[in-house]
């Protein structure tokens, strides 16, 4: 039996070692900490938060370099956590910890972003530089929160080694160690949300619908999504062939979100449409409540938003002659609503093609 | 084969069960009619959504779909197989051993709608212990391979915002240092076997974060990574530690119990405190600990000055311990001096030496010089 067991443990190390291995955690397991304390001082209103756990593997540290001049280290690679931060059940938002070398040793940062990948705040869970006081100032968090990933790739010159010209205001006075930080945290930043974007996509698309189907009504309690709206239901297949093809809207582009509230009463309907019309282009996302059939909020780009504001309030039956690009729009919009709606509220037998 | 079965009972069958009775309770998210899907945090990590697919093709089949889905999602899962290889030249004894081991290592999140409900640890090792020492209490032969559970504990969440969570089944004592630094399965280690006299034990504790303070209070059995009954051991143990700065951590541990050492049980009392401190590249590292053991004074001191590049590839660290180990014979302790180094080149591979030198030992006991080299593999 020793014997066997010995043959079996070396083997397997030989051949671990002889084989190209996935990435792994250098680390035990029993040694990782979840950002508890980060968590909450990110999003104070959080009661609770997910764990997403996925892989970071070389294809997206390829993508990575593709979008920025520096990329991930091999040591980056293996399973890595999202923490979403939750209120009552509701996605905030996101808290990523990314490592990156710094002056004497690794710096840790944990990022909370919105769902958008916009900078919430960021804590240093690990920071052994003598810079961390200034990088933690007030004028150096405001030049980074609120940022996107283009925003703040601005404030790094071209190959991401030093502060951008325009940046150059946020340096404080002689303090390399300060500078020098503020480097790491930019391309920390930069980072991670390159790889939040690029790893948990599909995660972030199904947040997003979730966020903004409870965030649509006040008593929202759970979200469903339609498959093909203009598919294989009767009452939306109609529509297919029967509204307008000059509406803008993207068809294969449309999400659309059932609303219930915890009872499972219908509440209404959101869905989000990508439109474009006379060389415009943007993305109009629509709220109709169940009982009214009006259309209770319309959020647009905005560039359009204010044509597509004058739509709220109206029914289908307030469409007749569409005199504007918005309310052609508007009328397949809510065509598109009360047929979902009408789906949703029949007995589900009636539902099934 | 009687160790293949132990093997499977104690460890393959309960994880499988865990994971199902888990599942269970955990699992949610059922679509409400067939051609929508009902969007819950607890479905994430699901097949990516084809909702919008503007088809005619049925909708799509994936587990939202699907009422009778038992298990989780596997996809939140983190896995590792482990092995590891140590040589222990033993200048005094003029003898070499030396300590393998293969085992997994794995993490699994239970979330659900509300967040994440349960953390599963579990770090089983199949280990052949060529060592003097390795064999006593345990009664196995030396050089005998024989299964270890290192760690295996479901930590529940009880109250929301981290404030209190319960840890079920075989986790490590919380005392001093070793709460914040983990040191399972490396060369550097802290005060926990000596000063214990055990690393890990069976139990339950309550742990958490209150006010920026991280606490774990835990009841055990005494006995270390088997569960035995012999002597009817027992611990109470309980750790507070917080960061009054950054760069710097403080804790206070208290330990009181019966605990089974080879044959017998020892009345053990410990009240330690720790402190780290980071200097640039360098970090402090210190515990204190002093109690009793039965009727006789015990201490415990450990610091250590450690370094490490930017990258924290390789540390480098100076430790010395100091143990009065009051249950040997004599008056002096046992002093121990450390040189240690760890080179982790990539993600896989973690190659380790340590020089131990015992600079005083208890009467009738030689002082040792030892040689401790270890690779460690993981993927």
């Amino acid at each position: 039996m020793r014997t066997i067991c010995l043959i079996v443990l070396w083997s397997a190390a030989v051949l671990g070692a002889a084989t190209p291995a996935p990435p792994a955690a250098a680390q035990a397991y029993c040694a990782l900490r979840d950002p508890v304390h980060q968590v909450y001082e990110l999003f104070p209103k959080a009661t609770s938060y997910r764990s997403i756990i996925r892989s970071v593997d070389d294809t997206h540290r390829a993508a990575t370099a593709q979008r920025l001049p520096f990329t991930l280290h091999f040591n980056e690679l293996g399973r890595h956590t999202l923490y979403v931060a939750l209120q009552e059940g509701r996605p905030l938002g996101l808290v990523h910890v990314r490592s990156e070398a710094g002056r004497w040793g690794l710096v840790e940062i944990a990022w909370g972003l919105t769902l958008d990948l916009q900078v919430t705040g960021y804590r240093f869970q690990r920071c052994r530089d003598a810079g961390r006081d200034q990088v933690e100032s007030r004028t150096i968090t405001q030049a980074i929160v609120g940022r996107r990933f283009e925003d703040l790739r601005e404030l790094l010159d071209a190959p991401g080694q030093d502060l951008a010209p325009q940046a150059q205001a946020l340096a404080l006075g002689p303090a390399a160690e300060g500078r020098r930080l503020l480097v790491t945290t930019l391309r920390s930043a930069l980072k991670t949300i390159a790889v939040t974007d690029l790893v948990w996509a599909a995660d972030l698309r199904q947040l997003r619908m979730i966020q903004q189907g409870l965030s649509a009504f006040p008593n929202a309690a759970s979200v469903e999504l339609v498959h093909a709206p203009y598919g294989h239901n009767p009452h939306t297949a109609a529509l297919k062939m029967t509204a307008t093809p000059s509406s803008g809207i993207d068809r294969a582009g449309v999400t659309a979100l059932l609303i219930r509230n915890a009872a499972g009463d219908l509440l209404g309907l959101r869905f989000e449409t990508p439109w474009s019309a006379g060389g415009q282009h943007a993305r109009i996302w629509w709220t109709v409540a169940s009982s009214s059939r009006a259309l209770i909020a319309v959020h647009a780009d905005a560039s359009v938003q204010t044509a597509f504001e004058a739509l709220r309030g109206r029914r289908q039956e307030d469409f007749g002659h569409c005199a504007t690009a918005a309310e052609l729009a508007g009328k397949e919009a809510l065509s598109l609503a009360n047929a979902c709606l009408n789906a949703a509220t029949l007995p589900q037998e009636d539902a099934r093609p | 084969m009687a160790r293949l079965r132990t093997f499977f009972f104690t460890f393959l069958l309960p994880g499988r069960l865990l994971l199902a009775a888990a599942g269970v309770v955990l699992a949610g998210g059922v679509a409400s009619a067939q051609s929508t899907t009902l969007l819950t945090l607890d479905t994430l990590g699901e097949p990516p959504l084809t909702s919008a697919t503007p088809t005619d093709s049925a909708p799509p089949s994936n587990a939202w779909t699907n009422p009778q889905r038992l298990a989780p999602s596997t996809s939140d899962l983190r896995v590792t197989l482990d092995l590891s290889t140590r040589f222990i030249w033993d200048d005094a004894r003029g003898e070499a051993a030396n300590l393998s081991s293969v085992g997994l290592d794995l993490l699994h999140v239970f979330s659900g709608p509300a967040g994440d409900r349960a953390t599963l640890t579990v770090q089983g090792y199949f280990t052949h212990d060529d060592t003097p020492t390795g064999a006593s209490g345990t009664g196995l032969q030396r050089g005998e391979i024989f299964f270890e559970h290192r760690i295996l504990n479901l930590n529940l969440t009880l109250l929301s915002r981290g404030r209190l969570n319960l840890r079920v089944g075989h986790f490590e004592i919380p005392h001093g240092l070793e709460q914040d630094l983990n040191t399972n399965g490396t060369l550097r280690q802290f005060t926990h076997s000596q000063n214990l006299g055990l690393k890990a034990d069976w139990g339950a504790s309550l742990n958490g974060v209150l006010h920026g303070v991280d606490y774990e209070a835990a009841l055990t059995r005494g006995s270390g990574n088997e569960w035995l009954d012999r002597g009817d051991p027992w611990i109470a143990s309980a750790r507070v530690g917080v960061q009054p700065r950054a760069g710097t951590t403080l804790g206070l541990s208290v330990l009181s119990g019966e605990i089974l050492l080879d044959t017998a049980t020892v009345r053990r009392e410990r009240v330690a405190v720790d402190a780290a401190q980071n200097l640039g590249p360098l970090t402090l590292l210190a515990e204190a600990s002093v109690g009793r053991d039965e009727n006789r004074d015990g201490q415990a001191l450990l610091g250590e000055l450690n370094w490490r590049t930017p990258p924290e590839d390789l540390l480098a660290y100076l430790q010395y311990r100091v143990f009065n180990r009051t249950l040997t014979a004599g008056s002096d302790p046992l002093t121990t001096a450390v040189v240690g180094a760890r080179w982790a080149p990539d993600a896989h591979w973690a190659l380790s030496a340590a020089v131990e030198i015992d600079t005083d030992a208890p009467a009738g006991l030689a002082r040792g010089r030892r040689l401790v080299t270890q690779v460690r593999y993981r993927f």
